[in-house]
C-alpha cells in the first residue's frame, strides 16, 4: 500500500518535473532574466548625491537615483522594493537639513531581503541544473500529496478521473493562491515574507478541503461547507505591499510572466494527475510482481 | 512471473486504518519536500531553489 503511493509519487512527479522544467526553460526563465536586469538598475547604489527639496531640506542619498518627496518629517520614496519605503526621521522638522551622515544611515536602499554574497548557482548550465532540480522535488512532492488523496479516496482512478485530480492540485496549489497572491517577478514589490508564506499555505490546505467536500461530499452541507472553506482565504485577503509600492520590472512583464507560470503550472497538474493515475492503476495489478519490471504482465 | 501474481491484494478492498496510515505518511513526506523546496528561508536553499519557486508561485523574497 505504502509502495503503491511512493512509487506513484515519485514516478510520476518525475515525469511532470522534467516537462515543467521544459517548459520553465523554454518560457518562464527569460523573463526572469529580464527581470532580473531591472532588479540591477532598481537596486544600484549611486553613491552620495547630494539634492535639495523645496522646503529647504536637502541631504544626500547612498541611492540618490531613487525619486522621493518630503512633507515635513515624513517621506516617501517612490520605489517600491526596499523595506521601509516610508519612513520618518526622528527629530526631523520642517526645513530641517539632513547631514550627510544621518543621511546615508537612514537611506538604505539594499533591496533584497536575502544576502546578496550567499552562494547561488552560475548562470546558465549550472542554474538549470538547480532549476531542474527544485522542479523535480516540487513535483514529486505534489506527486506524493496527489497518490495520498487516491490512497485516502480508495477506489480506482482513470486517467481521465487522474485529470480531474490533477486539476484540482491546480486550483489548491496555483489558481487560488494566485487571486491572491499572484506569481512574483523577482523585485516585485511586495509584503511581509512570513505572512505570504502563511497565506499561501493556509489558502491551499483549505482549497485542497474545500474541493475534496465538494466533490466527495454526500449532503449538500458538505458541499456547502466545502464552498465556505474555498471562499473564506479570500474573504480574509492576502498580505500585500504597502500602499503606492511598485516594483522594478514593467507591469506589462508582470502580467505575461502570471500568465506564463499559471500555464506551466497547468501542464505540470496535468501531466501530474494523468501519470499518477497511470502508474497507480498499473500497481494495482502488479502488487504482487516485481518492481524491478512495473510492466511485467 | 504470472504465476506470482495469483496473491491478487486488490481483491478486497484494503481496511480504511491502513489506507489512512499510508496516506498520512505520503501526505506528511510530500509537505515536508514541499516546505524545503518551496518555503525553507535559508539563503542557500533560497538560492538553488530561486527560479523554481518564482515559476511555482510560491511566495518569494
Amino acid at each position: 500500500m505504502l509502495q503503491r503511493l511512493l512509487l506513484t509519487g515519485l514516478l510520476s512527479g518525475a515525469v511532470a518535473g522534467v516537462i515543467l522544467t521544459l517548459v520553465h526553460l523554454t518560457m518562464v526563465q527569460p523573463l526572469i532574466a529580464e527581470a532580473e536586469v531591472y532588479e540591477e538598475q532598481g537596486s544600484a547604489p549611486v553613491a552620495g548625491v547630494q539634492h535639495a527639496h523645496p522646503g529647504g531640506i536637502s541631504h544626500t542619498h547612498s541611492g540618490g537615483n531613487i525619486p522621493h518627496l518630503h512633507e515635513q518629517n515624513f517621506h516617501i520614496h517612490a520605489e517600491g522594493q526596499a523595506v521601509g519605503t516610508a519612513h520618518v526621521h526622528d527629530g526631523a522638522k520642517a526645513g530641517h537639513t539632513h547631514s550627510a551622515s544621518v543621511a546615508q544611515a537612514a537611506h538604505d536602499h539594499g533591496a533584497h531581503a536575502h544576502s546578496e554574497s550567499a552562494w547561488s548557482p552560475e548562470d546558465g548550465f549550472e542554474r538549470s541544473i538547480f532549476t531542474l532540480g527544485a522542479n523535480l522535488l516540487t513535483a514529486i512532492a505534489f506527486g506524493f500529496l496527489l497518490a495520498a488523496g487516491f490512497t485516502l479516496y480508495g477506489g480506482s482512478v482513470n486517467l481521465t478521473r487522474g485529470l480531474l485530480w490533477g486539476g484540482a492540485g491546480f486550483l489548491s496549489f496555483s489558481f487560488l493562491p494566485g487571486l491572491g497572491l499572484p506569481a512574483e517577478l523577482p523585485a516585485a514589490a511586495a509584503g511581509d515574507l512570513l505572512a505570504r508564506q502563511a497565506w499561501w499555505l493556509g489558502t491551499a490546505v483549505a482549497s485542497c478541503a474545500g474541493l475534496a467536500m465538494i466533490a466527495f461530499g454526500k449532503l449538500n452541507v458538505w458541499r456547502a461547507g466545502g464552498l465556505l472553506l474555498l471562499v473564506i482565504p479570500h474573504a480574509i485577503g492576502a498580505p500585500h505591499a504597502e500602499a503606492g509600492a511598485v516594483g522594478a520590472s514593467p507591469p506589462e512583464l508582470a502580467a505575461h510572466y502570471i500568465m506564463v507560470t499559471l500555464f506551466a503550472s497547468a501542464v505540470m497538474w496535468g501531466i501530474l494527475g494523468i501519470a499518477a493515475a497511470f502508474v497507480y492503476g498499473r500497481l494495482a495489478h502488479d502488487q504482487a510482481a516485481t518492481f524491478a519490471e512495473p510492466h511485467a504482465t | 512471473m504470472s504465476e506470482v501474481k495469483v496473491l491478487k491484494q486488490d481483491a478486497k478492498p484494503v481496511a480504511l486504518s491502513q489506507r489512512l496510515a499510508a496516506a498520512i505518511f505520503g501526505g506528511l513526506l510530500g509537505a515536508f519536500i514541499l516546505l524545503g523546496v518551496g518555503f525553507a528561508n535559508a539563503d542557500l536553499v533560497h538560492n538553488a531553489a530561486h527560479d523554481s519557486r518564482h515559476a511555482n508561485s510560491f511566495p518569494c523574497h
